[in-house]
């Protein structure tokens, strides 16, 4: 079993604020893992800390079995970590196409055209505004192209934070089967931060719980009690 | 009123009391000024004519760089009109010293010259910049005022013997006074600037004007006129550097081309990047130091100096991004803090196991506070859409919608990804969105109207994404929201936020108090979310538009936040419009569902007919077309 990630007695946060405390986690290759928490709990603040975007104040993470607490978040992405933020980031004057490939520059041409034709299919939308500015999309357009942004590099590491957001639920059904079909396609190891239950619990296999910055639980989602230790912890 | 369990009951109004905050120096403000007052004066009688010279001059630039550090470092004007006003101001004099007469009457003629004329350059520049309609480029202003600088260096070295060309006017008649009176005045008229505008930022005013550095959108959207206050700001800033300019040619008697260049604006920009930008203080300290040190490098090391004051800027650029006095003020923090530890036993230790101490001395109070047009009306219609069309060149993201919403109805909008919600919201929010069309807020036809006009309608708008002001915290926040658009004091900070119980209910529901002085960008984005919502809520509107209000919190936030709506709504005073995809939460909340498909209104019925229309099966819940049927 390939370890992708695994964090020890992480720290982070902001400032003097730590956010995660004591933070232990591993995650194999094919992991479809669910980040689930409150409000507060920690779970964008991990995903920037995986990726460089927040200091590590304290522990140790190592991706891909490196240490990364000296590495820049460009290095770290090269490593092969595709993120999707929560904020829509995009280059706003650009278009859509100038974005997608903005995302996946390891790719050569030929291999980001094949990319490209597999994201147009799992979302024929998109094939219709590559050539549309990407500010111009409206809100539930622009998290489609969010994702299609984080799958198109053919990271070994994909992270989704609240990727459901704004998107009607018929969008939300496209966006599970495009999933599904990368992770057939290919070695891929996802983690998820999710406040929509339903939605991770259609697309994740193993799940952990976040409290106060630290990984309270962890289990499968094919146990019986998943359901109800995830609701529980959500105080639903 | 209502009380609510953890607040206090006051005589009036409800309130949670906040700890005061623990000061490093326990001087108040009081003491700290005068301290600072006998830094400045004190040195007077030990100092030779040639240092009083210098320091006199420093000063003045230090005065030059509080009104830079206030334009740019609080408001996020990046400007270079310090030079031109400055030059403005000391031309004023030197032209009327010389040509007219130095007479009594003549100087407070020539420095009121000066400033208006400077105001009155201002205000056409404050226009052009900030008044504009389109969207303009935050260095709009900095090429504006770089070209206004070009122009009037020109303007006074072809001036001929009027401005003396490229050699000024110099050694023309003026006040005589001893140096230690000019010293005097000079250090008080520095004291009384640095004293006056650490007022002004520590007030309600200063806290309007960080918000819109950081969000000058979100500050329309709160009904804060911010065109007009940034013109203020600008014209304010702009003649307190022409009263510099002209005390400046007063004391010395000369005045030059330099002094309205592009190299004087780039120095003050240096002297307040140093210092420490939106800190006054750092600004004028550094200012003080650099032009009290250069006239010793300039004769010492002549060639260099210039070079190494350069590298200086760079390196504290590098290494000290946000100025030598704020991370000074921070190594002092930190020190004082592990000496603190230190005689404690190692105690504070665990203080970073908390997330956010809560130690504002900031107050809520819950009141019903003065609303907005008449939100005890109860019932009639309160939004009017009349044939609204919205284009984007030649994509029409609207068109035709028709519609009538009512105080007491919760009305949801909901349709695929790119239908047109968004851009439906844009057109009722802000008056130059709509292609075409009409709309009416409680029978007054919105027109044209600015944003902030429009909350003033009564429109409280929530974005899609949080939009909050990152720097500000969470009860700073809170404090704009509830100014409900007017402009606060300038010289003072409320010690209340007053908020209606709603905004409260929404702060207790997502938990917003435990991070109540964190800055917004550091919470999480479900606490945004609540956030900007309780600050929409602040400015207690007849019409609430919320743009997946729910996005980002968990199941149970969603239900506290659904209540709340609909017992807001269940009063019949307000209208609430909202935008979400999740379908389950509209059919609980909503009294009344709209259907947008490709920009047009498919459909308008109640939950339940709409919850079983084929349509939204179809296009929106993305059934098949036999399920849908069947």
């Amino acid at each position: 079993m390939t370890v992708v990630l695994r964090c020890g007695s992480l720290r982070g946060g902001y400032g003097d604020s730590h956010v995660l405390r004591e933070l232990n986690l591993q995650i194999n290759e094919g992991d479809t893992y669910a980040l689930i928490g409150k409000n507060g709990a920690g779970k964008s603040t991990f995903l920037r800390t995986v990726v460089g975007l927040l200091p590590i104040l304290d522990g140790t993470i190592e991706l891909f079995g490196r240490d990364i607490a000296e590495l820049p978040t460009y290095q770290i992405v090269g490593s092969g970590v595709a993120y999707a933020p929560q904020e829509k980031a995009f280059f706003a004057d650009l278009t859509v196409r100038e974005n997608l490939r903005l995302g996946s520059l390891s790719l050569t041409d030929k291999q980001f055209e094949d990319a490209l034709r597999r994201v147009k299919d799992a979302f024929p939308f998109i094939g219709g505004r590559l050539r549309q500015k990407a500010g111009t999309l409206s809100g539930g357009e622009q998290a489609i192209v969010k994702v299609a942004r984080a799958l198109l590099p053919n990271a070994a590491l994909v992270l989704l934070d609240e990727v459901s957001e704004g998107l009607q639920p018929s969008v939300i059904d496209r966006v599970v089967q495009a999933l599904s079909q990368e992770l057939a396609r290919r070695a891929l190891t996802i983690i998820f931060v999710e406040q929509n239950v339903d939605f991770v619990m259609r697309v994740a296999s193993r799940y952990g719980l976040i409290d106060r910055g630290q990984i309270v639980a962890e289990g499968l989602m094919s146990e019986s009690d998943a359901a109800s230790r995830i609701a529980s912890h959500l105080s639903i | 009123m209502s009380r609510v369990p953890g607040l206090e009951d006051g005589s009036r109004t409800s309130v949670v009391r906040m700890p005061m905050t623990s000061r490093l120096i326990g001087w108040g403000p009081g003491k700290r000024a005068l301290g600072l007052l006998i830094i400045l004066v004190a040195p007077a009688p030990f100092l030779d004519a040639y240092t009083s010279g210098v320091l006199i001059q420093a000063y003045i630039f230090g005065i030059l760089a509080i009104s830079t550090d206030l334009a740019w470092g609080y408001s996020g004007i990046l400007t270079f009109a310090s030079a031109p006003a400055f030059g403005l101001g000391a031309y004023s004099i030197g032209t009327v010293f010389v040509h007219i007469s130095m007479s009594g009457w003549s100087i407070p003629l020539a420095i009121a010259g000066g400033v208006l004329l400077t105001c009155v350059l201002s205000v056409g520049m404050g226009w052009l910049a900030f008044y504009s309609r389109t969207k303009v480029s935050e260095f709009y202003i900095a090429v504006l005022t770089l070209s206004m600088s070009v122009l009037l260096s020109q303007a006074v070295l072809y001036g001929g013997a009027f401005t003396g060309g490229s050699n000024g006017l110099s050694g023309f008649e003026s006040i005589e006074l001893p140096t230690i009176a000019w010293y005097l005045i000079a250090s008080l008229a520095l004291f009384l600037c640095i004293v006056l505008a650490l007022i002004l930022v520590e007030s309600d005013c200063g806290l309007a004007l960080r918000a819109i550095r950081d969000n000058e959108v979100r500050c329309r959207y709160l009904g804060l006129n911010t065109p007009a206050i940034k013109t203020l700001v600008f014209v304010g800033c702009n003649a307190v550097a022409a009263l510099a300019g002209a005390f400046y040619a007063i004391y010395s008697t000369v005045v030059s081309p330099s002094l309205t260049g592009i190299i004087l604006a780039t120095n003050v920009l240096i002297w307040v990047a140093l210092g420490g930008r939106g800190t006054i203080l750092g600004p004028a300290v550094a200012a003080v130091f650099v032009n009290a040190i250069t006239p010793q490098l300039s004769t010492t090391i002549p060639l260099y100096w210039q070079g190494l004051l350069g590298l200086l800027f760079v390196v504290v650029v590098v290494t000290l991004p946000r100025g030598l006095l704020p991370e000074a003020w921070r190594g002092l923090v930190a020190t004082a803090r592990a000496v603190a530890d230190r005689r404690s036993g190692g105690a504070g230790r665990g203080a970073a196991e908390h997330s956010w101490s809560v130690n504002s001395d900031a107050t809520i109070a819950i009141s019903p506070g003065e609303s907005l047009p008449a939100p005890q009306e109860v019932g009639g219609v309160v939004l009017k859409l009349i044939s609204v069309g919205k284009n984007y060149r030649s994509f029409s993201a609207l068109t035709d919608a028709s519609a009538e919403i009512s105080r007491g109805e919760l009305v949801s909008i909901v349709g695929p990804n790119g239908a047109g919600k968004t851009s439906l919201v844009r057109c009722i929010t802000d008056g130059e969105e709509r292609s075409s069309g009409q709309i009416e807020i409680a029978g007054q036809a919105l027109g044209r109207k600015p944003p902030n006009a429009i909350v003033r309608l009564g429109v409280g708008r929530k974005f899609q994404s949080p939009s909050v002001f990152e720097t500000l915290s969470v009860s700073e926040c809170l404090r704009v929201a509830s100014w409900k658009g007017r402009v606060p004091s300038l010289w003072r900070r409320k010690a209340l936020v007053n908020l209606p119980e709603e905004s409260v209910e929404v702060i207790r529901a997502l938990g917003l108090l435990a991070v109540w002085d964190a800055p917004s960008r550091d919470v999480s984005h479900g606490q945004r979310q609540g956030l900007e919502l309780a600050m929409v809520l602040a400015l207690q509107p007849s019409l609430l538009i919320l743009d997946e209000p729910t996005a980002g919190l968990t199941m149970p936030e969603r239900t506290r936040v659904g209540e709340l709506l609909t017992r807001i709504v269940s009063r019949g005073n307000i209208a609430l419009l909202l935008i979400e995809h999740d379908f389950n939460f509209v059919k609980q909340i909503s009294t009344r569902i709209i259907v947008l498909h490709f920009g047009k209104l498919s459909a308008d019925g109640t939950v339940a007919e709409i919850a079983e229309s084929k349509l939204v099966k179809e296009i929106y819940l993305g059934r098949s077309k036999e399920e849908a049927h069947s």
